[in-house]
């Protein structure tokens, strides 16, 4: 009961610490809740484009753009004897055209820029290389788009983006850390006599120290909650537009299961908000109060 | 006189009620059950000391032991090889001037200070060899009083002496008890909600010994208790501390207020220069090397 009744005084020392601090604590979760959100968009984009990534891998549809000249239903036979292919769909220049109108309202262009398609549907991923090899050997294609091209070209750049969002959190995170050292040493340099009559008196070292851990720790939390936001802002908006776009070069469809990852990617802002901030705030009682 | 009468019994009984309750002469308060327990009467560590065995224990305790404490600043001594030795209950005044090391020897006791060499020695606990994480359960044993109170400005007088008691996790009721009791003895319970700034210099002493002495230490440690009061006043401060002292408690006070001294100076230990160069009125004698016995 004791131990409950110091913690549950540990945090209204707490609470009254962050009072105390007024307006710096809005500097401090500004700046941490920019650097998280920013580690948080990384995460969001590298679990998006790895999602992409597997949805891709597990496509067994691609596409074969033919030249204006090619005969189109000759090629599709041609195609269809193949033993690994289940079915062949014909999508004429004209039908795109069509589709294309519908979606996008374009009456100023004149003429038809589209080609002559053929979706192509294969029994087993696996044979995908061997049917496109084939494929290629045909007269009057003009370009075929299939996923792993796609694929390898979204794992480059989900890995460079990764490398580059790291980078720039660790150092935003330096710079919080510093920042939320700078606070907390404020407060302690505020709370002065405070802690120095508690410590004349006996008090326990973690009844002293621990408000301004908490104090630290609540800047990690409050910052977390501050970063989601945009982080479902980018959620909602931008990548269900980059979605509707991509289907409109690629013909495939995407599952994603954005939500629980977005639970995810709060849980790790605020415990990466919690450790930056509760150990640099430890770090600095360690530092500025004698015991 | 009927009414003195009335008013000394009525003192009497709060006075009683105040040990009975708040346990201001027993080593430990209640809810502190933490620390090695030690041998009885010289146990600072022991949690509860019956009342009735108080003064029994007190005869025959030593509360502090110096034994040839040292203490240097770079190159200036600032204690040199002191002795001394004092007994539970007694009132001592420790005199001398500015530098004489008045400061650093009360600092040595509450652990601010390490010695570098010697042996201190506060109930049975060698406080020099006392790790960190013991130097609380030290000062939760003694309570210490200021020259300039060191009381919470936004806190009031009721506040500031509960702050403590908040931080070792005492109880509401324990908490209330305690310091009402504490600021009845102080004669302060009718200011008890009123903030530092309202209170005078004295009343503000007087928050501060309540605070020394609301754990129920049996020592307390006062540097330079009136080093900023009135003459007035530091002589109501001082009969505070007397009337605290016949209680039990040891107490231990700086000054250099030499009218005070004559007044109140049952044991007086005088320092010049971090050296002892009288002590009179001690319960004790110093033998040779080092040593003591009882005079």
């Amino acid at each position: 009961m004791r131990e409950l009744r110091v913690v549950w005084r540990t945090l209204q020392e707490a609470w009254s610490s962050i009072k105390s601090s007024g307006i710096s604590n809005f500097i401090v979760i500004s700046i941490l809740a920019v650097a998280l959100a920013l580690f948080g968009g990384v995460l969001q984009l590298n679990s998006s484009i790895k999602q992409i990534s597997q949805n891709l891998d597990t496509q067994l549809e691609f596409s074969i753009y033919l030249l204006d000249s090619a005969n189109v239903e000759e090629i599709a036979r041609q195609i269809s004897r193949l033993d690994k292919v289940e079915k062949v769909e014909i999508v004429t220049k004209d039908v795109a055209w069509q589709r294309f109108k519908e979606k996008y309202d374009f009456r100023d262009i004149s003429g038809n820029p589209l080609p002559n398609t053929l979706h192509v549907n294969i029994r087993r991923p696996q044979d995908l290389d061997e049917v496109i090899t084939e494929v290629k050997k045909l007269s009057g294609i003009e370009q075929i788009s299939y996923a792993p091209e796609l694929f390898n070209g979204l794992e480059r750049i989900r890995s460079i983006l990764f490398s580059f969002g790291i980078l720039i959190t660790l150092i935003l995170a330096l710079g919080t850390i510093t920042i939320v050292s700078n606070t907390i040493q404020l407060v302690i340099k505020s709370r002065s006599l405070e802690i120095e009559i508690l410590r004349l008196v006996g008090v326990d070292d973690w009844f002293i120290r621990g408000p301004f851990i908490f104090h630290g720790i609540f800047y990690g939390v409050a910052s977390a909650l501050l970063a989601i936001v945009p982080l479902l802002l980018f959620q909602n908006f931008v990548w269900n537009s980059f979605q509707t776009s991509f289907k409109t070069i690629m013909p495939v469809t995407f599952n994603f299961d954005s939500g629980s990852d977005l639970g995810m990617i709060f849980f790790i802002l605020a415990l990466t908000g919690i450790l930056v901030c509760g150990t640099s705030s430890y770090f600095t009682t360690e530092r500025y109060i004698k015991i | 006189m009927r009414s003195q009468r009335e008013e000394s019994a009525r003192r009497v009984r709060s006075e009683r009620n105040y040990l009975d309750f708040a346990d201001l002469v027993s080593a430990a308060p209640p809810w502190s059950h933490r620390g090695p327990t030690a041998t009885p009467c010289g146990a600072l560590w022991r949690p509860v000391v019956p009342p009735w065995s108080l003064k029994k224990c007190f005869i025959i305790q030593r509360v502090i032991r110096l034994r040839n404490v040292t203490k240097e600043y770079g190159n200036i001594k600032a204690l040199d090889s002191v002795n001394l030795e004092i007994g539970a209950g007694e009132m001592a005044l420790v005199v001398g001037a500015s530098g004489a090391g008045k400061s650093t020897l009360m600092k040595l006791l509450y652990r601010e200070e390490k010695p570098d060499a010697g042996q201190i020695i506060i109930g049975n606990i060698d406080v020099g060899s006392l790790s960190h994480t013991k130097i609380p359960y030290l000062r939760r044993r003694m309570g210490i009083v200021f020259q300039d109170f060191k009381l919470l400005p936004h806190k009031s007088a009721f506040e500031n002496v509960a702050y403590a008691l908040r931080g070792l996790g005492a109880e509401e009721y324990e908490i209330q008890k305690r310091v009402s009791g504490a600021l009845k003895l102080v004669g302060l319970l009718d200011r008890a909600f009123n903030l530092p700034s309202e209170l005078s210099g004295g009343e503000q002493q007087r928050v501060g010994i309540a605070r020394a002495i609301v754990q129920g230490p049996p020592l307390v440690i006062a540097d330079e208790p009136t080093g900023n009061l009135d003459p007035n006043t530091s002589f109501e401060i001082f009969t505070l501390l007397e009337r605290i002292a016949q209680r039990g408690t040891t107490i231990l006070v700086s000054t250099h207020n030499q009218s005070l001294v004559k007044h109140f100076g049952k044991r007086v230990i005088a320092l010049d220069k971090g050296k002892v160069i009288s002590d009179t009125g001690s319960t004790f004698t110093t033998g040779s090397g080092g040593g003591f016995a009882r005079s």
